[in-house]
């Protein structure tokens, strides 16, 4: 009890050299907590929006070619017990082009074209798409947060049916044909007799000050047909808007119902020996997206069952077909084999992360380790004294010990505590500091996000604490050494 | 009559192979209940010789025996011993009374005086027996004439009240030597003649061995023997009713 009492003393009669080295552990495991729980938080945001606009597996072909049977081969993965879900459908890069008063604006979207209904069996797609109450609310004030998706009630079979619908197409064209009769007759005329087909565009592009588009107005979109190498033109209606929370998605991506997207991109291929068996035509489609229970453990038994006994009859089917379709040679993709780059980047931003851990573990321990050596060097006198009165070297020693980890301790606990408030309140912080200063230390269009997220993992936090006791020990351990190695005659006549 | 503790033909040199020896086998019983001085210039391997009997230093050669109360020690070669046996006899069976007093500075006077025996408490004692080692502390305080600064840090305290302190620390575990060096070397006349009646009556009080390094011939005079030394050796020995 004696050596806590003399640490205790220690402590308190140097507390300002004390509380700097506690105000510096509590920097550095305020600094790892925060760092962490954020790259964690990204990480995780980002693997769960990508994830979400993906499928777990999709089923496609080497590019040029586009996959033909899908509505076949889809039923027959569909019959596998694991899967939960299957959706066709098809992507591409278009050219988007508008005009507003300041002259023509253009730009470059992903298209996606699906089957709306089945589409939200394999991703969070109904999870992203906002109600017309939400839309207006974010149209009102655009910088009012916007609720994240898991936070929104997902839309029922019905209202996505709705939203898709001509009824709803129509309703939108009522209620903003007037802009465009007044300033496009001509075109309101042909859209009043044939309406464009819908398409639903991301938040982000319709909202803020580099908006593409706007609710309700007629886009131009211009792309390629793989099949017959030609420029594709279009022109549709937006009927509605989206938002997965990922940046880059929603200012640079729309749906549509994927027969408007075949057309679009003119996938239509009367060569096919199946020409009946999808929309009534031989279309083809970028691929089938696949959903399974577990993703974790079924995903590659599933993604083998498909190659291996599911596909190669239709590559049977495919070779007697003329030469164009002997190319066809279809595959499974995993959603993280897709994402590869991005989820590998996430992964080497994290291995830094804990590389710049383990830095300011040893920084803490450099701390620690300067601040009982002077403490050593200050006290070699006393020392010299604790072991005349009887004192053995490893009382000394723990006297040390003791002192650093006091250090170690308070730090991590303050560290603890304010590092984890501040995870708790870094959006509101962060909105605090946007007001005042008008800088944005997370900008949604580098970090794909519009919030800066935050996961306060357990693991994490027993890594910080655990490397920053380790830390702290270590640092307390060669100045302890040293003033149990003094020699007390020495060390009484020190000056 | 067996001595408390007696040195062999002790060896201190502080370069080793250079013939800087400050010890040169040096042979000296320390009896029960003696104050016994140890005299010279300075420089002469007196504090030298104090440290390595109060196994506070180590020496070349020669050896350190224990005859006092402890038996498991007695007989034993002290100096042999592991460090923590050498802690626990520093701690329990020898005091210390150095020149410069080195009281620690972080605690008060009254903590300084306790330390010793509060170093021997477990966390039973301590919680238990605290307040009774800081009464001791405190009767001790009283009999040095201090007790009224229990609670003064040491920089508060003038030379005499920090050696009066120092006694007390000293005599606290109730040792049977206590080693003191120089004890009134900082001190001026009056003081160190306070001092040295206090010591004094300690000895006689307690019966506890004192073991002195001087170079104060007035002080010396007053202890039952002294031993000269002269450049590492012991020239000459007086005891007091010879003296007289």
């Amino acid at each position: 009890m004696y050596l806590l009492f003399i640490a205790r003393r220690y402590l308190l009669a140097r507390w300002i050299m004390s509380g700097a080295a506690v105000v510096a552990v509590v920097l550095a495991v305020f600094t790892l907590i925060v760092v962490r729980s954020v790259f964690q938080g990204f990480g995780d945001q980002m693997r769960d929006m990508v994830r979400g606009t993906s499928s777990d597996l999709i089923v496609t072909t080497v590019k040029p070619m586009n996959l033909p049977f899908a509505e076949e081969i889809g039923a027959e993965i569909r019959k596998l017990p694991q899967v939960t879900g299957v959706a066709p459908y098809v992507e591409t890069m278009a050219m988007f082009q508008a005009q507003t008063f300041a002259g023509p604006l253009t730009d470059y979207l992903l298209v996606k074209g699906i089957d709306p209904v089945r589409e939200a069996d394999v991703g969070k797609f109904a999870r992203y798409l906002l109600r017309d109450e939400e839309l207006a609310r974010i149209l009102r004030n655009e910088d009012e947060p916007i609720t994240r998706p898991e936070d929104r009630a997902p839309f029922t079979k019905e209202e996505i049916v709705r939203l898709f619908s001509a009824a709803h197409r129509d309703r939108i064209w009522q209620a903003h044909k007037e802009q465009y009769a007044r300033h496009a007759p001509e075109k309101a005329a042909l859209w009043e007799t044939k309406l464009p087909p819908p398409v639903i565009l991301g938040i982000q592009a319709i909202i803020g000050p580099g908006r593409l588009a706007s609710f309700g107005s007629v886009i131009q979109l211009t792309t390629y047909s793989p099949q017959k190498g030609e420029l594709r033109t279009g022109e549709f209606l937006v009927v509605g808007a989206f938002h997965t929370g990922l940046f880059e998605n929603d200012r640079r991506s729309l749906y549509m119902p994927l027969g408007a997207a075949c057309e679009f991109i003119d996938l239509y291929d009367p060569e096919l020996p199946d020409a009946d068996n999808f929309a009534a035509g031989g279309w083809r489609v970028s691929g089938i997206q696949v959903a399974v229970q577990d993703y974790r453990s079924l995903m590659a038994p599933t993604s083998r069952t498909i190659e291996s006994e599911i596909l190669p009859r239709y590559v049977q089917r495919i070779l007697g077909a003329p030469s164009r379709v002997g190319l066809f040679r279809p595959y499974t993709e995993s959603w993280e084999g897709r994402k590869r780059n991005l989820l590998r980047a996430v992964e080497v931003e994290k291995g830094i992360v804990t590389l710049i851990i383990g830095i300011v573990d040893a920084f803490v321990g450099a701390i620690i380790f300067l601040i009982l050596t002077l403490s050593v060097i200050e006290k070699r006198r006393d020392i010299g004294i604790l072991k005349a009165v009887g004192s053995p070297s490893s009382h000394v020693f723990t006297v040390f010990i003791i002192h650093g980890s006091a250090i170690c301790v308070a730090g991590l606990a303050f560290g603890f505590l304010s590092g984890l408030a501040f995870c708790e309140h870094i959006n509101a912080i962060h909105d605090v500091i946007y007001a005042w200063t008008e800088w944005r230390l997370f900008p949604p269009d580098i970090y794909y996000m519009d919030r800066i997220p935050v996961a306060i993992k357990l693991w994490d936090l027993i890594m910080i604490s655990g490397f920053t006791v380790l830390g702290g020990f270590l640092g307390s351990l060669l100045p302890a050494l040293w003033a149990a190695r003094q020699d007390p005659i020495a060390a009484i006549h020190s000056e | 009559m067996t001595p408390i503790l007696a040195g062999r033909n002790i060896v201190k040199c502080y370069a080793p192979g250079r013939e800087a020896e400050v010890l040169k086998g040096i042979s000296l019983d320390v009896h029960q209940g003696e104050i016994l001085a140890i005299v010279g210039p300075s420089g002469v391997g007196k504090s030298t010789l104090l440290n390595i009997l109060g196994l506070l230093d180590e020496p070349n050669a020669g050896e350190v025996h224990y005859g006092g109360r402890e038996t498991r020690f007695q007989g034993m070669n002290l100096t042999a011993l592991p460090g923590p046996s050498q802690g626990w006899i520093r701690n329990r069976l020898f005091g210390f009374v150095f020149q410069m007093y080195h009281l620690l500075p972080d605690l008060d006077v009254l903590e300084n005086v306790a330390l010793p025996l509060l170093m021997r408490a477990g966390p039973r004692l301590w919680f238990r027996g605290k307040a009774a080692i800081r009464q001791r502390a405190a009767d001790l305080l009283a009999e040095v004439g201090i007790d009224a600064r229990a609670h003064a840090r040491p920089r508060e305290l003038s030379g005499g009240e920090k050696q009066r302190a120092a006694i007390a620390r000293a005599l606290i575990a109730q040792p049977e030597i206590v080693f003191c060096d120089e004890p009134t070397g900082n001190l001026d006349t009056t003081t160190s003649a306070r001092i040295l009646a206090l010591l004094w009556r300690m000895n006689k009080d307690h019966g506890t061995t004192l073991v002195m390094v001087t170079h104060d011939r007035d002080l010396a005079q007053r202890a039952d023997r002294r031993l000269y030394m002269v450049d590492g050796k012991f020239v000459k020995e007086e005891r007091r009713a010879q003296a007289q």
